[in-house]
């Protein structure tokens, strides 16, 4: 029996039983994105991602609420990966976020591991990033990722199949003497359009700040589009 | 928002021209009634206990219909041609069971070839007349010199600085009957 399912459902089930007490914050919106990966000589790939953040709503569970369509920000990021084994790769890279007229920059540091079983596939990715804005004092995270993609139809994914994917991360943020953990959940359908491109939408979950506060809960309708060549 | 629709605008500008490059193999699973009886009734013959499930393997230049199946921990692949007439049996097997002359002669070509690889599945191939590998399928320890047997093994190879999975076709001999290098398909939705 895998003894991570029970631990990690009871998690889940704690999050979501101590959200239900009052004054925890949620926030509605989409979370569209643009991924291009390019590969390039010696196992050198480059990846260029846009997001933008735009919401539709926010309020307190059980209590007020807004709905108002807002733009929120801009993601740019520019990452380089080189593969250093048979199935993983290191990365460093650059985001450039453009928010209210202000800019934060972040630097990125990540190793991913993918293995592939009969019909899933399985990707672990390890990563760390440092945020600079000039308001607020340096932002440091820990990430921890999983995620799971399985082919809605055969063993594996062909072109103009559906497959499901989730991932399932934990990040770990220090920021002056504050620490705060989020959680990540995102459930999504995929679909290959061919082997350059594939499409992704569904739910992007994330909580926050439940630590020793009301949580933060965030709703974000994915619509991602992943172009490699 | 400016900068993010005219950042969207010039991306979809621009992949247009990355769309030509389409792959046409694909493998599905093929429903109850669009399986040739033929190969139906070849199967149902063996009464495997667990569930049988067919697909269809369409690659670039032939179509292929395959049963798969477990019995006893062991996974078989059965293959037929679009009629259901039966091409090979295929059971997967692990390093250890390939036996010492043959891993040693298979490890020599590779240790020649790349710098570093890792065997990732090994396949016994077995093609001969049915009769033959109707008895395979019955007894499978039974020695039947009549079928011939190739390995179809799946490595993941370094050269110089490239990796490249590769499917190699042995003969029982250890000797390179087949090779061709696997397309790997685009993770990026699982790195980034």
């Amino acid at each position: 029996m895998n003894t991570n399912r029970p631990i990690f459902c009871g998690f889940i089930l704690l999050l979501l039983s101590y959200n239900s007490f009052a004054q925890n914050r949620y926030q509605i919106g989409l979370l569209p994105s643009i991924n291009l990966n390019k590969k390039l000589e010696n196992n050198w790939k480059l990846n260029f991602k846009t997001e933008s953040r735009q919401e539709l709503k926010r309020g307190i569970f059980k209590d007020n609420s807004v709905a108002d369509y807002n733009y929120l920000l801009t993601d740019f990021t520019l990452v380089a990966s080189r593969k250093i084994l048979f199935n993983s790769s290191i990365a460093g890279g650059y985001l450039l976020r453009v928010e209210d007229g202000t800019t934060a920059h972040r630097l990125i540091q990540q190793f991913v591991v993918t293995r592939k079983y009969r019909a899933t596939r399985l990707a672990f990715r390890l990563s760390t990033d440092q945020t600079f804005a000039a308001a607020e004092s340096p932002e440091f995270r820990g990430r921890f990722r999983i995620s799971v993609e399985v082919p809605l139809n055969g063993l594996s994914i062909d072109a103009r199949e559906f497959y499901f994917k989730f991932n399932n991360e934990y990040l770990n943020a220090f920021q002056g003497q504050a620490y705060d953990l989020e959680v990540r959940l995102v459930p999504v359908l995929g679909y290959e359009i061919n082997d350059t491109f594939k499409l992704e939408t569904g739910l992007d979950y994330r909580i926050n700040s439940f630590l020793d506060t009301p949580s933060r809960q965030r709703f974000w309708g994915v619509v991602s589009l992943y172009v490699g060549w | 928002m400016k900068i993010f629709l005219l950042t969207f605008g010039l991306l979809f500008a621009i992949l247009p021209n990355i769309w030509g490059q389409v792959k046409y193999e694909k493998e599905y699973r093929l429903k109850q009634e669009n399986i040739p009886e033929k190969a139906k009734n070849f199967i149902e013959k063996f009464g495997f206990s667990n569930k049988i499930k067919w697909y269809m393997e369409e690659g670039l230049k032939s179509t292929s219909i395959e049963a798969k199946t477990k019995e006893n921990s062991t996974r078989y692949s059965v293959e037929f041609s679009n009629d259901g007439t039966i091409e090979d049996i295929e059971v997967v097997t692990n390093w250890n069971e390939m036996g010492a002359v043959l891993q040693e002669k298979i490890c020599t070509q590779f240790s020649g070839n790349y710098t570093q690889f890792r065997i990732d599945k090994i396949q016994i191939q077995y093609t001969g007349a049915a009769d033959q590998l109707v008895k395979l399928l019955k007894t499978p320890d039974a020695v039947l010199p009549q079928l011939k047997i190739h390995y179809e093994i799946v490595v993941m190879t370094k050269t110089e600085d490239q990796y490249q999975p590769m499917e190699f076709l042995f003969d029982s001999a250890g000797e390179i009957v087949h090779q061709s290098k696997i397309i790997q398909r685009n993770l990026n939705n699982l790195e980034y």
